[in-house]
């Protein structure tokens, strides 16, 4: 590197030191009078090039001494003495005069080098603060986007192009008003002129609910945070956009909970109430027949002491049917066994099979469509389910002279469909959302606790689904069971036959 | 003294407590007749039947349940007061439940006496004596001739 350096110094003195031998061999062969000492400027000028002042310091004291064995050693002329050694004095004050000028322009140049190599630095420094602005601002998660004093955009980070489904070059140069949903974009410049008036870091729109505006023209909630920033005197904005819309979604979804749980909570008190009121009823046959068992067996009327007798035990039967009851309609939603892919036809036709003995009691014809869509749910539930709704139809619906029940399944756009049919005396339109409730029953004759439909209406509304009942007097009665088509079971797999097993399996 | 004999309808679907109701009341010793409906509907329809062939006689007293089928007990005492014929007819409610909001509606809905059932025995037969005594013999109604 220094050999490298240094090289084409000694070139350029050599050079030099060449072209004053020749001017001074020229000079001896030159009268005296002529003046060829200011043809020394010329080595001066190679001399510069190797840019160290103290080798023209060197060469104009060489030059000069060669310029004087130049004057004392060439051919006599007739010249003044006088003149010739002004000659020469003169060519030596110009060969020094040339060497001081050219020192000095070395020196300013070197200052004017130091300057820029300085100015190169800052430059430099400057460049790399920037770069890191820009890498911060692109790695942030959030969108940020710059505007200057009129509004345009001046920065976009990677984030704000995802959110927005613009490229920065798109979107730089361009008014920020094109990412803001109309509706409010004339209020905005006014908006964005008062920031500038007094600029803060603070969050936009305090209080109202923002939103921001895609390329395909969808909307989206944001969050958007204010940043003055001064960059060279000029103010600009660097606004930081969140995307709020999962939170939102969570926030909604929250709300949606908590609403539900306060029905819920309202459902239990009403369970509660009913609870409380539906096994304080048989509490009070008992107590009451109990009294009049002891009376009628002090005045000796044993046959009215044993209908007493007869009420008591049945009441007490009743009482251990409600509390059954209501275990079962509380394990609905806390036991759970697997959903599991279910041939519903299969299924139903077990459950027949369990209570063929009520359904002959009462004459009943069944028909069960034999490709119900199958459906992924909990076998034993399911099964109750619709032991439950077939008890129900030999209960209520065996009025008519040729009692049948049938029992089918369908797809029907987003939903199954299962609905089991009666041709009983049905039930007014009326009643109908009152039978779904747990103990509601529209007809005291019948034995039952009125939980079987809450018990249906509850699995089903676990699974996502509704219960319907289609019904009027004289029309028969049919309990429609609607479930998502999620739970529809891939035809593929059928288990088939083990369903008996499992329904009983505890 | 000569007693009228008085008339209960009794709007009961429990059938055991609707046994022991007429029992304690046709035991008293005021004078009474019941006739018993098992629900609300059934009810308004007794009470509503047209006037000439009123066999058994319009009730002096109505004695009701709360939780009936297909029209509670509330219901029937809101449609009793909203009818001009019946709007006077004393309704005394007879039931198990003793929870704040039956109690508040019922008496919003100008109900005139509000009885939960006892649990024991002694106490149901003697409540129903008072019942059929206070509304036999002391109670007395707007338009009734004087004793």
């Amino acid at each position: 590197m220094i050999e490298k350096a240094t090289s084409p110094r000694w070139t350029k003195l050599g050079i030099a030191a060449l072209v004053s031998l020749a001017l001074l061999l020229i000079d001896l062969q030159i009268p005296q009078g002529v003046v060829v000492g200011a043809a020394y400027v010329v080595v001066l000028f190679i001399v510069v090039g190797t840019r160290v002042p103290r080798d023209l310091v060197v060469a104009a004291i060489a030059l000069s001494v060669l310029i004087w064995i130049g004057g004392a050693f060439s051919p006599r002329s007739h010249a003044e003495e006088g003149v010739i050694l002004a000659n020469r004095t003169l060519s030596m004050l110009i060969v020094c005069l040339v060497a001081w000028l050219k020192i000095r322009r070395l020196k300013l140049v070197a200052q004017l080098e130091g300057h820029q190599v300085e100015l190169e630095a800052t430059l430099r420094e400057s460049t790399e603060h920037e770069q890191r602005f820009r890498q911060i601002v692109e790695s942030v998660t959030n969108g940020m986007i710059m505007i200057d004093r009129s509004g345009r955009i001046t920065l976009v980070n990677a984030e704000a192009e995802r959110q927005f489904q613009y490229s920065r070059h798109e979107l730089i140069g361009q008014p920020i008003e094109v990412l803001i949903p109309q509706r409010y974009r004339s209020e905005h410049p006014a908006q964005r002129d008062s920031f500038f008036v007094d600029p803060s870091v603070r969050a936009m729109g305090r209080g109202r609910e923002l939103f921001a505006l895609r390329r395909d023209g969808s909307e989206f909630p944001v969050e958007i945070g204010l940043n003055p920033v001064r960059i060279q005197d000029e103010l600009f904005v660097l606004s930081s956009i969140v995307d709020i819309t999962e939170r939102r979604d969570a926030q909604q979804k929250i709300e949606a909970m908590n609403a539900e749980l306060l029905s819920k909570n309202e459902e239990m008190q009403q369970f509660v109430y009913t609870v409380s009121h539906d096994l304080k009823s048989p509490l009070v046959t008992l107590e009451g027949f109990a009294g009049l068992l002891r009376e009628e067996l002090s005045d000796g009327n044993l046959d009215e002491a044993l209908h007493c007798a007869e009420r008591i035990e049945r009441s007490t039967g009743r009482m251990g049917q409600l509390i059954s009851d209501v275990l079962e309609l509380s394990r609905v939603g806390l036991v759970r066994n697997d959903p599991e892919p279910i041939n519903v036809s299969d299924l139903v036709a077990d459950v027949c099979l369990d209570l063929k003995e009520r359904l002959d009691g009462v004459g009943m014809s069944v028909n069960i469509q034999p490709d119900m869509p199958p459906l992924v749910a909990d076998r034993i539930r399911l099964g109750q389910v619709f032991e439950n709704l077939i008890g129900n139809a030999v209960k209520y619906g065996s009025s008519a002279p040729q009692p049948s029940l049938t029992v089918s399944g369908m797809q029907r756009n987003s939903e199954i469909v299962y609905r089991v049919a009666d041709n009983g005396e049905g039930i007014p339109p009326q009643y109908h959302e009152q039978i779904l409730r747990p103990f509601e029953r529209l007809d005291s004759d019948v034995e039952g606790t009125g939980i079987g439909l809450a018990i249906v209406s509850r699995f089903v509304g676990l699974n996502g689904g509704r219960v319907d009942v289609d019904s009027a007097p004289g029309r028969g009665t049919a309990i429609l069971l609607h479930f998502p088509l999620s739970l529809l079971a891939r035809p593929t797999s059928q288990p088939n036959r083990h369903c008996d097993t499992a329904r009983k399996d505890p | 003294m000569e007693q009228a004999i008085i008339q209960f309808l009794l709007v009961e679907d429990d059938d055991d407590h609707a046994t022991l109701i007429e029992r304690c009341l046709v035991r008293s010793k005021t004078p009474c007749q019941v006739e018993r409906v098992r629900d609300g509907v059934a009810a308004l329809e007794f009470l509503r039947r047209p006037a000439d062939d009123s066999e058994p006689p319009v009730p002096n007293v109505v004695i009701l349940d709360v939780k009936l089928p297909r029209m509670s007990g509330l219901e029937v005492l809101e449609q009793i007061r909203a009818d001009a014929s019946l709007r006077h007819l004393p309704v005394v409610i007879l039931t198990t439940s003793d929870a704040d909001c039956d109690r508040n509606r019922a008496y919003e809905l100008q109900v005139n006496s509000y009885l939960v059932k006892p649990m024991h025995y002694a106490q149901f037969r003697d409540l129903l004596a008072s019942v059929s005594e206070y509304w036999g013999c002391w109670n007395r109604l707007p338009g009734e001739s004087a004793k």
